[in-house]
């Protein structure tokens, strides 16, 4: 009886060193192999390299495009409020201060959100005594323009006498008076430095929105319907404030204005999600490395608005579904082992198989304007449809591997360019135009 | 020039090194390839394939065993490759010589005596022996792999490297039967 190592130690020693005749020309067919192998590597190499080059030139542009698009940076635009007053107090140049009023309401300063606003001005050299300046605006050219207009007038009624060599803050008691009266949004100080004064500081604070001041205020419910044309990016709602006794007012706008008075911090924002594809296609060898492939991808696209003030608030939530016939032509730069590194070139075609448009409003916007419908809450869903076909061309760089015959799991990046299909319904197709992508999915070789 | 130096100089890609190489190992190496393939053209393919392997990957040799060792476990791979391939085919031939063995012909006996059997001879009845046969009783018996690392090798699980590890035992015990049989009545 004969255990397994007896049988394993009987059968090396027999075959152990055992030499088989090899066919006669076996080194040439082998040299002949080796020189091919050789000229392969050399291509491999350069394949390699336009490879590596095409992806690192796929992802820059990948990422200017994404770091330039603005949808991407969730920048808010919030309106600001321009204060402006009729002149009231002893302001010798009344005048001026009304036209400057009138300015004011006619442009709306708009700006990104952004904390306070510091505003250092310094007078290098020889600053001439006794003169205070008062600086107010929210802006630097806004301080600039207000600034001039005040030393115009300050020279007039300025005092005269500044005692060397002290630091004094004082409030010059006509210019309050303005503050109080005319000017009740920003805090004001005046900060004289006498002698050989070297800095003067004025800070702008922040806009208060009190007693006295109204908001004209332009803004839209509607959100994706209601911009849907033209907003591809975060929208503005601008607001102006205008002191109702401003003389040039109508009483129609005044009424106006005492509607939509608490209608303050107005925010209007749009998003396209990324969209979320998966697909399943064939491929199809034309020549050794290039294979055309097509199949059926589907893709989600989600898009969401909100439209919000401090008395209604209103979120939109669109979905479409879309169903897509991709055709691609892709050409395998190299193999690492099984894993194949293709690029890929290629069009689609996709039309939405289902859409959902929901509108939840709350607040003042789900009712009557002038209506006290405070805090009520409505909902709308409707089935939407988009008219035409959405036709995209793409190109990539990806990555293939076998997980079953001739079944591959492939990866791919890259970007695609959406044509204007001139549909009702704006997604990320229409505003973004190009989008980078990843594709994921499995592909079967024949 | 021994290996080491041959080794070095193919490193380099030095064609004459390489030829005396190959003339060195290519008969051992075509036994290898005999025994795992069962077949005289398939066997001359692994042989070339082999060898183009080894030369584009000998900068991966780093000379610390042997290089034979390294050369034979290069042409084990390939083989093992080619198998899994062909597995496809050769289900249905293993199949059929399942279906057909005979387990009342299945001995008790474990002895597998081969020591007055020429060496042509124990090849050739080793290459005869079915694709699944012949595979796991090569890894089992010369690469001196368990049945686990078989399994894990070949995609199959434990159970079915042991059972055919025994079926191939069976079928080379009747031939070596018959051959012993046949040497005895020449002698009489």
């Amino acid at each position: 009886m004969m255990s397994d190592n007896d049988i394993r130690k009987g059968f090396q020693s027999k075959l152990s060193g055992f030499e088989a005749p090899v066919p006669p020309n076996g080194w040439d067919s082998v040299e002949r192999s080796l020189k091919a192998a050789a000229a392969a590597r050399t291509v491999l190499r350069r394949r390699w390299y336009a490879g590596s080059a095409a992806a690192v030139v796929v992802l820059l542009v990948g990422s200017i495009l994404f770091i330039r698009n603005p949808m991407e940076q969730g920048e808010t635009m919030v309106s600001e409020s321009a204060s402006t007053t009729s002149p009231t107090g002893n302001t010798p140049d009344s005048g001026t201060e009304m036209a400057s009023a009138l300015e004011s309401v006619s442009e709306p300063i708009t700006r990104p959100v952004e904390s306070r606003q510091l505003l250092a001005a310094r007078s290098s050299g020889k600053a001439e005594t006794g003169k205070k300046s008062v600086i107010r605006s929210s802006s630097p050219a806004g301080m600039l323009a207000a600034w001039m207009k005040r030393e115009k007038l300050g020279s007039e009624n300025a005092e005269k006498k500044v005692e060397a060599g002290t630091l004094q803050l004082m409030t010059k008691p006509e210019e309050k008076e303005v503050v109080q009266e005319d000017e009740k949004l920003y805090e004001e100080e005046t900060i004289t430095v006498g002698g050989n004064e070297k800095i003067l500081f004025a800070e702008a604070g922040a806009p208060e929105r009190g007693q006295g001041t109204l908001l004209l205020a332009v803004n839209g419910g509607g959100g994706l319907t209601g911009y849907q044309q033209t907003v591809n990016s975060p929208m503005t709602l601008r607001a102006a404030s205008v002191n109702t006794d401003n003389k040039y007012m109508t009483e129609a706008n005044k009424n106006l204005q005492v509607q939509t008075n608490n209608a303050t911090n107005n925010v209007s924002e749009m998003e396209h999600d990324q969209p979320v594809s998966f697909g399943i296609t064939v491929s199809k060898y034309l020549f050794d490395d290039l294979s055309v492939e097509t199949g059926l991808v589907y893709s989600y696209l989600h898009s969401k608005s909100r439209n919000t003030n401090d008395n209604f608030k209103v979120q939109e939530v669109q979905k479409l579904h879309y169903l897509g016939i991709p055709l691609n032509v892709n050409y395998n730069i190299f193999s690492l082992g099984q894993l194949n590194v293709y690029a890929s070139i290629g069009g689609m075609v996709e039309k939405d198989i289902y859409g959902e448009f929901r509108k939840i409003k709350e607040g003042q916007a789900s009712a009557n304007f002038n209506s006290a419908a405070e805090g009520s809450e409505e909902k709308e869903i409707t089935k939407i449809s988009q008219e035409n076909p959405q036709i995209s061309v793409n190109a990539g760089v990806g990555l293939s591997y076998p997980i079953y015959d001739r079944l591959r799991f492939y990866g791919k990046v890259g970007g695609a360019y959406y044509f204007d299909a001139k549909n009702q319904y704006k997604t990320i197709y229409s505003d973004r135009k190009i989008v980078m992508d990843i594709n994921v999915g499995l592909r079967y070789e024949f | 020039m021994d290996d080491s130096q041959l080794v070095i100089a193919c490193k380099k890609q030095d064609r004459n090194a390489q030829k005396i190489l190959y003339e060195r190992y290519a008969p051992m190496m075509m036994a290898v390839c005999l025994r795992y393939s069962g077949e005289e053209e398939t066997a001359r393919d692994l042989l070339h394939d082999g060898f183009i392997r080894a030369f584009t990957q000998i900068g991966s040799f780093s000379g610390k065993g042997s290089f034979e060792g390294w050369l034979r476990r290069i042409f084990v791979n390939l083989a093992l490759e080619n198998y899994r391939k062909e597995k496809q085919k050769y289900r249905f031939m293993e199949e059929y010589s399942y279906v057909n063995a005979d387990e009342s012909e299945i001995q008790a006996d474990n002895s597998l005596d081969i020591e007055n059997i020429p060496r042509e001879e124990v090849l050739d009845m080793i290459k005869n022996l079915p694709p699944g046969y012949r595979t796991v009783f090569n890894m089992y018996i010369f690469e001196e792999m368990s049945h686990k690392e078989i399994a894990r090798v070949l995609g199959i699980n434990e159970a079915a490297s042991r059972s055919q590890f025994f079926r191939a035992k069976n079928m080379l015990r009747k031939k070596i039967s018959a051959i012993l049989h046949n040497n005895q009545r020449q002698i009489q």
